[in-house]
């Protein structure tokens, strides 16, 4: 880069620097009429557009777009929250402009403060990373537009502030990151007596998910499930599960299942999107061609389709997927439902991997498939911890169940991919209230919290099993 | 044919076959055990109720001799730790707390993966796998140690070692500079910035409140005229827990500005997520900031476009001995196209001052370092009808207060908040500002 320190060259560097910049002026000037197209509008069954010169947002956004039939409330303590996540078609309804094209995603919220003292609405808890409303209006900003005011001045006069006054309510909307399918939401409001957190799962149409097709109401009839009520009987149940998923006949071994989640579905689910968990597509023709995109363009797709494995001859029943930065690396799990329940909770059974990659093979039909890491208790580890974090789990512990292999000798699945384990399966049991990780108890299974000497027995014992590492050193 | 005989092909059909050689088949790749690499020269240890922890940062050479690839150019960033475990509980390893999307060692090793060499590939899988930490029990007795396999931080990397025993969990938190860059703060001789004489101590917080507003409204031009960005931030405590604050908090720190075309642009078009792009200058009592921190959108690929701004200086003030720095936040919200005197500098800024000056507050506060928050007058006012237009012709507006917050070290929940009693943002105020600037000092033309 010696050239730009010569100052004769500066003139020229602003040249080039122009005249690679021109193309993207240009398309800056007529970015905002071409984001008004008729056509992009008809699939969309909206209004056609007024012309380039004119910004049309919603005048009534809460009565023009219906939104607000989704909105969830939560009371506690003489606050009120109300909140709703819109999908990228309604928040193009309402702005006019197409916010999750710019990672921009609204959120319609209203507090009331039934409290007799000031409160404050605490924006960074809900998203560390917000934007603010000049911000996010200003990245539909163009050269030449001549309606950039009335666009900052819609985003700025619907957007919500902090402060509400004592009995007072505020509203608006709150510019968070996108998320696709569920957006976690931990609303949270500071006076100088106390501070109130609500929780918010809101949903974000759009997307179809995969657990939608599930037909819940088939997969078991009421006197299949077995209710057990003591833990050994559970163990034993637990144990006595296959190691692997199969085909779908019901033959073979593929990935190992490596873990168990019990509790109710709702409280499984929240801890899993409130440490970032994402859903996932089932495979359809608009998922495929989303997933081939960003295969090619290596940008994260956060809610790309898995492949299906086979457990009790049906696909996973649930997708949930932590993405990287691009569709080639990511944490992914599978889960279906037991005909097994333990104490009135649904059981499930999950498989988790991580994928290192992706690689041309001639076993799919689509010519890629994912490499996982070989080290399927790497991934395990990862999510205990994750769950563990979430605050979620109340209960913990391991059961056997897989047969162990090592590097030397692994498993392989149907890919031909190897993997090996020390063979057990992580148990988490979940409740509603949040347990810290003091708190945390254990299933007396493998080991006990009580006796020390056989949990350590028990580590050094799956040290050695896990691999020679520890005696290589 | 005359192609064949081209002397000059030949040699760049050479060249690009020595290319490939070298970087597509891995022929050399000859990694090093960490032992030959004297990384732990700048190894810090803590030691606390039976555990020991040292840890120490690779730097991209360091990092490159280890493992024979560029881990930097990937993004990776290997932290190297070692725990020993003296209590009489197993204790258990949580990398999730020091990176939430941690490596696991065949991954770093599949994305580095050579195209045409097995041997090689299969050498890379062990040598990752051999030197990272097991994610796993410690039992009584027993060291662990090895790497953990970290998304890379420039500048600053903040690390927290998280253990987990039955019924206790110990954090170690650790702050390591990572070589590489240079940051702006160390071409400031602190010690040399005041003389004994100039230096005021006050004492009670009345006096401290008075003195605050004292100081200058805005940031200044390099002979110290005009009337640039509000300065709307007091921060009072030792360096070391406001810097352990926001590096938490994810601020980075910045790039010197070396005010000339003199940057290497191939950072800005290579870098994954240029996160310590340097920053225009802005000056307050005739100097340059002091430092400058910022916090960009790590999702984009041209963060230095949306970032929020800090720029801090040393005042002549301490309060009760800790030291006193004032300092100017705005938010970045995207480039714009006047030509400026330096492209970089070219970027909009959120006009509404005190929506940026909020978020701040909300997110120094959340660090739990803060112990006192309170707001002083003595900022810049302007009413949003009639903004003032700083030194680059940039708009803003605010109500005029400054947040003044005051730095511990052990960290609080948000219970134990304190406040001075000084002034009290009053809502209606904020809806309807009473004081307006005349807009006389317009220098946009500057």
């Amino acid at each position: 880069m010696s050239i730009i320190k010569k100052p004769g060259h500066k003139i020229l560097l602003l040249i080039v620097f122009l005249s690679l910049c021109a193309p993207v002026l240009a398309t800056g000037c007529t970015s905002f009429c071409a984001n008004q197209k008729d056509d992009e509008y008809a699939q969309f069954g909206t209004p056609p557009s007024k012309g380039c010169n004119e910004y049309s947002p919603s005048q009534d956004p809460l009565r023009e777009v219906p939104f607000l039939t989704r909105k969830q409330t939560q009371t506690e303590e003489g606050i009120t929250v109300t909140a709703v996540a819109l999908s990228d078609h309604e928040s193009e309804e309402v702005f006019g402009l197409d916010l999750a094209g710019k990672g921009v995603q609204a959120v319609w919220l209203q507090v009331e403060n039934g409290t007799d003292e000031p409160v404050t609405l605490i924006h960074v808890t809900m998203d560390p990373a917000y934007y603010s409303p000049n911000e996010a209006s200003y990245s539909h900003y163009s050269f030449a537009s001549p309606v950039n005011e009335e666009i900052n001045d819609y985003f700025n006069d619907n957007s919500i502030r902090r402060e509400i006054p004592a009995g007072g309510v505020i509203e608006g909307f709150f510019y968070t990151n996108w998320d696709p399918g569920v957006k976690y939401l931990n609303v949270s409001l500071y006076s100088r007596n106390q501070e109130t957190n609500f929780l918010f799962y809101l949903g974000v149409p759009g997307i179809k998910l995969d657990f939608q097709r599930v037909d819940w109401d088939r997969l078991y009839r009421e006197e299949e499930f077995t209710d057990y009520q003591n833990e050994d009987d559970l163990r034993r149940a637990l144990e006595s599960v296959p190691c692997c998923a199969t085909r779908k006949d019901g033959t073979g071994k593929n990935d190992p299942l490596n873990f168990f989640v019990i509790g109710y579905t709702d409280d499984i689910l929240s801890a899993f999107i409130r440490r970032g968990w994402d859903v996932t597509e089932p495979i359809t023709a608009g998922s495929g061609w989303r997933a081939f995109k960003a295969y090619f363009s290596g940008v994260r797709y956060r809610t790309s389709p898995m492949s299906s494995i086979y457990v009790f001859r049906r696909a996973q029943d649930i997708g949930l997927q932590k993405a990287r930065s691009t569709i080639h690396e990511r944490n992914h799990l599978r889960l279906w439902l037991m005909p097994i329940r333990y104490k009135g909770m649904e059981v499930w059974i999950g498989s988790v991997s991580r994928d290192v990659g992706s690689y041309f093979t001639i076993r799919t039909p689509w010519l890629s498939a994912h490499a996982i890491d070989p080290d399927i208790d790497e991934a395990r580890a990862y999510l205990e911890q994750d769950l563990l974090f979430s605050g979620g789990v109340r209960k913990f512990g391991y059961v056997k169940g897989i047969e162990p292999a090592t590097p030397d000798n692994p498993h392989k699945n149907f890919m031909k991919q190897p993997w090996w384990t020390d063979g057990y399966r992580s148990v988490f049991l979940f409740q509603e209230d949040t347990t810290a990780l003091t708190d945390l108890e254990f299933f007396p299974w493998e080991w006990t919290d009580d006796d020390r000497d056989v949990m350590i027995d028990y580590i050094k014992k799956r040290h050695k099993k896990r691999h020679k590492k520890h005696n290589k050193r | 044919m005359s192609l064949v005989n081209n002397p000059k092909l030949i040699q760049l059909f050479l060249v690009v076959f020595c290319i490939f050689a070298v970087s597509g088949c891995g022929a050399n790749y000859s990694p090093k055990p960490p032992e030959e690499v004297p990384f732990l020269k700048r190894a810090q240890t803590q030691s606390r109720n039976g555990i020991t922890v040292t840890a120490a940062v690779l730097s991209q050479e360091e990092s490159e001799e280890i493992f024979g690839v560029d881990l930097a150019a990937r993004s990776v960033q290997p932290v190297w730790l070692e725990i020993e475990n003296r209590t009489n509980v197993p204790v258990a390893f949580m990398p999730i707390a020091l990176d939430p999307n941690y490596f696991s060692p065949n991954e770093v090793s599949w994305m580095n993966h050579f195209k045409f060499n097995k041997d090689a590939n299969r050498r890379m899988d062990e040598h990752f796998w051999k030197y990272g930490i097991e994610v796993e029990y410690i039992v009584p007795g027993e060291t662990e140690k090895g790497f953990v396999y970290t998304n890379l931080d420039p500048g600053i990397k903040f690390v927290d070692v998280t253990l987990y025993s039955l019924d206790n969990v110990e954090r170690f938190f650790f702050y390591f500079e990572v070589p590489g860059i240079q940051p702006d703060y160390e071409n400031v001789d602190f010690e040399n910035l005041y003389t004994e004489e100039e230096t005021v101590d006050v004492g009670s917080e009345e006096e401290l409140r008075a003195a605050l507003e004292k100081l200058p409204c805005c940031t200044t031009d390099k002979n110290g005229e005009g009337r640039g960005n509000p300065l709307n931030i007091v921060l009072i405590g030792d360096p070391d827990d406001i810097t352990s604050a926001v590096v938490r908090r994810k601020w980075d720190v910045t790039e010197a500005d070396t005010d000339s075309f003199d940057l290497d642009l191939r950072k800005i078009f290579s870098t994954p997520v240029y996160r310590t792009f340097p920053m225009a200058s802005l000056y307050f009592d005739g100097r340059r900031q002091d430092v400058s921190l910022q916090k960009s959108r790590h999702t984009e690929a041209s963060a230095y476009r949306q970032r929020n701004q800090m720029r801090l200086w040393l005042t002549p003030l301490t309060y009760r001995g800790d030291s006193v720095w004032i300092g100017s936040v705005t938010r970045d919200i995207g480039s714009d196209l006047r030509v400026r005197k330096y492209w970089f500098a070219a970027q909009e800024i959120d006009p509404d001052i005190d929506e940026t000056r909020d978020y701040v507050v909300e997110d120094l506060i959340l660090s739990n370092n803060v112990y006192k928050i309170g707001y002083v007058n003595g900022g810049g006012k302007a009413a949003p009808g009639s903004p003032v237009k700083n030194l680059s012709g940039q708009p803003w507006w605010s109500d005029g207060y400054r947040a003044v917050f005051l730095f511990g070290e052990e960290p609080i929940n948000l219970r134990q908040l304190d406040f001075f009693s000084w002034e009290n943002i009053d809502i209606e105020q904020i809806l309807e500002p009473q004081d307006v600037i005349e807009n006389e000092n317009n220098l946009s033309g500057n």
